[in-house]
C-alpha cells in the first residue's frame, strides 16, 4: 500500500514534469522545422552554391522570424488552452449533460468527487452504441469526463462507477493534462501539413490551366515544405509515445482504491473489451479513451491489452476474475437523448436510433 | 568558519521546523473543509425533514411520539452550531429519529405508494449516500492529520502550538442501519 502510494506521487510529479519538458520542446521543433524549409528553399532558389551558404541563409530567416514564430506558437497554445473543451467536443461529437437529464449517472460522479473532496468535473455524452470513456480539460475549471451512451445502457451501476472512478483519476494523476498538452501541439503541425497539402493540390489543379513559366518549381517547393511538415508532424506523434502507457494501469488502481469494488472494475473492462471503437473520432481521442485496442499508425499501441489489465487488478487484489459467461445482461432502457438526435444523426448517419422522416 | 556552520545548521533546522509546521496547518485546514463538505449535505437533510414529517403526519396523524422525537431531533441539530462532538452526537440523534420515522411509514401501505412520499424518500436516500461519500473523505484527512500529528518531529511543533488530536465522524449503530435501509435511487 505505501510503496502504491509512493508511486503514486511520483507518477504524478513525473506527469508535471513531462507536461513541461513538452512545453518546452515542442517550440524547439518547431523552429527546427521553419529552419529546415527555409534551408530547403534556399537551396531550390539557388542550385549553385556551397552548403555553408545555405545554412547561413537558414540561420539568418530563422533568426529574422524567430519573435513571430514564438508568438505564433503561443497565440495558438493560448487559444487551445481557453477552447480545448469546445475542440474536444467538436472532435467525439459529445454534448454535455446537467442532473436533470441524466440524474443516475451524475449522482454516481457526484458522489466519487464527495468521497474525494475533488471539484465535479463536468459531464458529457456521446450518443454511439461503443463504449467508451474519457477524461478532458487543462485546468480545475475545464476538467469534463465524456462517456458513450452505449456504455452507460450495457454496463451496470457498480461497472459505470468504477469507469468514472478510472477518469476521475486520470483528472486528479494529471494524466489529462500531459495528453491535451500533446494534442494542441501534434495538432498545430497536422493543420500546418494539411495546409500546405491544400496548397499543393490547389497548384496542381491550376498548374494545367497556366503557363509553364514558373509552375514547375512553385511545385517543388511546395511539395518540400509538405514533406518537412509532415517529418515534423511524425516526430511530434512520435514524441507522445514518449508518454507512459502505465498511465492505464495507475488509473485502473486509483479507480479501485476509490470504489472499492474490484470486481466490478474487471466486468466493466471486459463488458468494453472489442467494442470500444467510437466511429467518426480522430485518433486523438482514441488515445485518451479508457480503452483503444486499435493501434496507432499500425504499430504502437495506446493502451496496455485489456487482459493484461484485467490480470493486473485481480493479483493485485486477489480478487478472482469473473467469467465472462457469468455477465448478467444488463437492462436499461435509455434511449438516445432527442437534444443530440438531430446533430448525431447529421454527424452520424450509421445511428440505428435514427428518428423516421 | 564554525560559526558559518552552526548558522547553516540552525537555518536548515528552521526550514524544516516551517515546512511542518505549514503541513499540520495544511492538514488541519483540509480536515475543516472536509467538515463543510458534510455540512452541507447534513443541512440539505435538516430542510428536508419538515416535509417528510407533513407527508407521513397525513397518512399517521395519530403517532405523535414519533413526531416529537423528529421535531426535537431535529432542534437538538439547530442548537449544536459547532463542528465538534456535539453537532455528531446530535446529528446521529437525528439520524435514529428519522429512522422511527420510515418504521412506521412501513406500516402505511397508502403512505408508502404515497408519489410525494417515494419522491422525498429518493431525495433522502440520495442524500444518505452523499454524507456516507462526504464522511468517507472526512475520516480519511482526519486520519492524515491525526497520524501527522503523531509521527515523531512534527509531534514537537503540535504539541508546541496546539495541535491535537482530533475525532472522526463516525455513525452510531441506528443510522448505520438507516443508511442500509434508504431504498435504492430508482429513476
Amino acid at each position: 500500500m505505501v510503496s502504491t502510494a509512493i508511486g503514486l506521487s511520483s507518477h504524478i510529479w513525473n506527469n508535471n514534469l513531462r507536461c513541461v519538458l513538452l512545453l518546452l520542446i515542442y517550440p524547439v521543433l518547431i523552429i527546427g522545422v521553419f529552419w529546415a524549409i527555409s534551408f530547403a528553399l534556399g537551396m531550390l532558389s539557388n542550385n549553385n552554391g556551397e552548403t555553408w551558404i545555405f545554412v547561413d541563409f537558414a540561420n539568418k530567416i530563422t533568426y529574422e522570424f524567430f519573435p513571430l514564430i514564438i508568438s505564433g506558437v503561443s497565440i495558438w497554445f493560448i487559444i487551445a488552452w481557453f477552447f480545448n473543451t469546445r475542440m474536444i467536443r467538436k472532435l467525439s461529437h459529445s454534448h454535455p449533460v446537467s442532473r436533470k437529464e441524466e440524474p443516475e449517472l451524475y449522482n454516481l460522479l457526484e458522489n466519487l468527487c464527495i468521497s474525494q473532496g475533488v471539484k465535479m468535473p463536468h459531464l458529457e455524452i456521446i450518443e454511439t452504441h461503443a463504449r467508451n470513456a474519457f477524461a478532458s480539460g487543462i485546468s480545475e475549471g475545464n476538467f469534463a469526463i465524456t462517456i458513450t451512451r452505449g456504455l452507460m445502457n450495457s454496463l451496470s451501476k457498480d461497472e459505470l462507477e468504477g469507469v468514472l472512478a478510472h477518469e476521475l483519476t486520470h483528472i486528479q494523476n494529471r494524466d489529462v493534462r500531459l495528453l491535451i498538452v500533446c494534442i494542441i501541439f501534434t495538432g498545430l503541425f497536422g493543420f500546418l501539413a494539411q495546409l500546405a497539402w491544400s496548397n499543393l493540390r490547389y497548384s496542381l489543379f491550376y498548374g494545367r490551366r497556366r503557363s509553364n513559366n514558373n509552375n514547375g518549381s512553385t511545385f517543388i517547393i511546395i511539395i518540400v515544405i509538405a514533406i518537412i511538415l509532415w517529418l515534423g508532424y511524425m516526430a511530434s506523434l512520435l514524441m507522445r509515445f514518449a508518454l507512459s502507457r502505465r498511465r492505464e494501469y495507475m488509473a485502473d488502481a486509483g479507480a479501485i482504491s476509490m470504489t472499492k469494488n474490484p470486481e466490478a472494475m474487471m466486468r466493466a473492462l471486459m463488458r468494453i473489451s472489442g467494442r470500444d471503437q467510437i466511429p467518426q473520432t480522430t485518433d486523438d481521442i482514441a488515445m485518451m479513451c479508457i480503452e483503444n485496442h486499435k493501434p496507432f499508425m499500425g504499430m504502437f499501441a495506446t493502451h496496455p491489452p485489456i487482459t493484461n489489465r484485467i490480470k493486473a487488478i485481480s493479483e493485485i487484489t486477489r480478487t478472482p476474475i469473473p467469467e465472462k459467461s457469468n455477465l448478467a445482461p444488463v437492462n436499461k432502457d435509455h434511449s438516445f437523448s432527442n437534444l443530440t438526435h438531430k446533430k448525431a444523426t447529421r454527424t452520424n448517419p450509421w445511428l440505428t436510433h435514427r428518428k423516421r422522416k | 568558519m564554525e560559526l558559518w556552520v552552526i548558522l547553516a545548521i540552525i537555518g536548515v533546522i528552521a526550514v524544516i521546523f516551517v515546512m511542518l509546521y505549514n503541513r499540520l496547518v495544511a492538514l488541519r485546514q483540509t480536515r475543516e473543509n472536509a467538515f463543510s463538505d458534510i455540512d452541507v449535505q447534513l443541512k440539505q437533510r435538516y430542510n428536508l425533514i419538515p416535509q417528510l414529517v407533513e407527508t407521513v403526519k397525513g397518512y399517521a396523524a395519530h403517532e405523535k411520539q414519533i413526531f416529537e422525537n423528529v421535531t426535537s431531533a431535529r432542534a437538538g441539530v439547530g442548537a449544536a452550531k459547532a463542528a465538534g462532538g456535539e453537532r455528531v452526537a446530535a446529528e446521529n440523534v437525528l439520524g435514529g429519529a428519522l429512522m422511527g420515522l420510515l418504521a412506521v411509514a412501513e406500516n402505511y401501505p397508502d403512505l408508502k405508494a404515497d408519489q410525494n412520499f417515494q419522491k422525498l424518500m429518493d431525495e433522502l436516500s440520495d442524500i444518505e449516500n452523499k454524507i456516507a461519500a462526504a464522511r468517507r473523505f472526512f475520516n480519511n484527512a482526519t486520519s492524515e492529520y491525526n497520524t501527522a500529528t503523531e509521527q515523531f518531529p512534527a509531534v514537537l511543533i503540535a504539541n508546541m502550538f496546539n495541535f491535537s488530536k482530533e475525532d472522526f465522524f463516525e455513525l452510531d449503530e441506528a443510522e448505520a442501519a438507516l443508511v442500509q435501509k434508504a431504498p435504492e435511487v430508482k429513476f
